[in-house]
């Protein structure tokens, strides 16, 4: 088959895609060969599993040493060796996120709790969505895409907006009609042009069919004009790599923790779950220090769910994951129904000796109000969720004294859920609370 | 006959086509029935138990099968879709 970008079958230190389903390996010749392209999204000869890139372990190991990694700074690319790219062309400088130790609810519950902060502006639009559509927007401009179309209601928006202006990758962003005028401001301001934020009368679900189906038509066009494809759904299109980004995650902690806890210890990682991509990624990242030799601690791997949204804690004393069909929780970045990564989610579970907690909307809510007034942070229903399953297992009496917990907060509250706030506060007996908050936050800027 | 909507890393068995038709009252039949047109779908479209693969989604009309009764559901004349699993996040 033709070349349909600019990408080659090499890729630094990548030796293949893998399908985490059924096995198959794609060779980058391979993939150049059938598909004229590297950038594939799924197992398309076999299963349409989801595709893990793999690397040279072996010569990594030589060059990323102990010794190596001292004289590095601690930004996103600290280990580029381990992302699937040819140069860096996105922030190049970007700083580690903040991972804090908590100041109250840790020693209220009897664990060391860290704190990971996905949320404040260590990453440019505050949530953990600038990690993989970082990666996305590299590989854009690495192999010639110019046109970035992304459907959300939410992060993964803000995320591509701020990095296509950054990037000067033309957006094309759907959101429902009925999304909050808080989300939309917050995309808007990252637009250059107020139209490229498109509003169709439509659920999410299908403002992502039409965004996948308007990047195919435009695809075919630059085909039929250049020979190449410049268009691209970032969490679709480069599947594979974009996932790579949330590694970056697990990397992180392990190396910040590293300097704070000793290697003996066991490590509690909690994550909200939704469909579960985040958490497979930290994962892998995590795993592949350990490969290198570079992180030793073990670790647990724990995930949360919405009572109201919980297909893969569900699964865990089930068979199969069931679907959900229109899940409502107040946390709506993780209200997803069908989990793609949510078989893996069980099996990284399994392997780590970990586990899952369902919690309920009072306690997601509390969880957030917890997280601003006894430790001055504000995120959004995510990180309340992530709080309220650490305060369920230390109830249980899960974690023994002193143990080491991380809990992510993966995005910001500001702009994201006042008006949700406000919604739902009354609903749960929270209204002055939750007043005090937003005037605080207002006062503060 | 029912349409059936064909992604694209599974048309390399159809000739191409993005539609095509296909018999049977049930979303097994229609795949059966495919088999017989364009020889090898039927094992990209189920696994070795002969269930629907876990990162398919099948639609009749808008609704997804998982929903509704799997593989048996009656196709009722509605348009059948085969949708690669999308991954969010």
């Amino acid at each position: 088959m033709k070349d349909v970008d600019n990408t080659k079958a090499e890729l630094g230190y990548v030796t293949h895609l893998e399908c985490l389903s059924c096995g198959e390996i794609y060779t980058l010749e391979r993939l150049k060969k059938e598909q004229g392209t590297i950038l594939v999204n799924v197992c398309y000869d076999i299963c349409f599993g989801p595709l893990d890139v793999k690397y040279d372990y072996k010569k990594l190991k030589e060059i990323l040493t102990e010794e190596e990694l001292e004289k590095r700074p601690d930004t996103f690319w600290k280990l580029k060796e381990l992302l699937p790219i040819g140069e860096i062309k996105v922030s190049a400088n970007r700083p580690f996120t903040p991972l804090i130790e908590s100041k109250v609810i840790g020693k209220e519950l009897g664990v060391r709790l860290f704190l990971k902060l996905d949320c404040t502006d260590a990453l440019p639009t505050r949530s953990f969505k600038d990690r993989p559509v970082t990666l996305a927007l590299n590989k854009a401009l690495e192999s010639g895409y110019n046109s970035v179309y992304v459907a959300s209601t939410g992060n993964l928006a803000i995320a591509s907006a701020y990095f296509a202006r950054k990037t000067g990758i033309k957006p094309y962003i759907y959101v429902p009609k009925s999304l909050g005028e808080v989300k939309k401001d917050a995309i808007r301001q990252y637009l250059s042009n107020p139209n490229d934020l498109k509003e169709p009368d439509l659920s999410y679900d299908d403002c992502n069919i039409k965004a996948m189906s308007d990047c195919d038509k435009a695809n075919e066009e630059s085909i039929e004009k250049t020979g190449k494809r410049t268009n691209f759904v970032p969490n679709n299109s480069f599947r594979p790599y974009y996932k790579e980004g949330s590694k970056t995650s697990g990397i992180e902690i392990a190396l910040q923790l590293k300097k704070l806890v000793n290697e003996d210890k066991t490590i509690n990682i909690f994550y909200p779950l939704g469909s579960g991509a985040l958490f497979c990624s930290a994962y892998k990242g995590i795993n592949e220090l350990k490969k290198l030799g570079l992180f030793n601690n073990s670790i647990r791997m724990w995930g949360v769910q919405p009572e109201l949204c919980a297909p893969i804690i569900d699964a865990i004393s089930k068979e199969d994951i069931i679907p959900i069909k229109n899940p409502q929780t107040i946390a709506k970045s993780i209200a997803i129904g069908k989990p793609g990564s949510g078989h893996q989610t069980l099996d990284i579970i399994k392997e780590s000796n970990g586990g899952g907690f369902k919690v309920s909307e009072k306690d997601i809510f509390k969880g957030t109000l917890d997280l601003y007034f006894k430790e001055g942070i504000f995120s959004q229903f995510v990180g309340g969720i992530t709080i309220a399953g650490i305060t369920k297992a230390a109830k249980l009496g899960i974690f023994k004294e002193n143990e080491v917990v991380v809990a992510n907060i993966t995005g910001t509250g500001i702009g994201r859920i006042e008006d949700d706030l406000i919604q739902y506060s009354k609903e749960f007996g929270f209204e002055k609370e939750a007043k005090k908050l937003l005037e605080e936050v207002k006062r503060d800027g | 006959m029912v349409n059936v909507k064909i992604p694209t890393p599974l048309r390399k068995f159809t000739n191409q086509e993005g539609d095509v038709q296909a018999e049977g009252d049930t979303v097994i039949g229609v795949i059966e029935s495919l088999e017989k047109s364009y020889p090898g779908i039927k094992k990209r479209l189920l696994d070795d138990n002969g269930e629907i693969r876990k990162f398919i989604n099948i639609y009749v009309g808008e609704e997804d099968i998982r929903f509704l009764k799997g593989k048996e559901t009656k196709t009722e004349g509605k348009e059948i879709s085969i949708v690669p699993a999308i991954a969010g996040g």
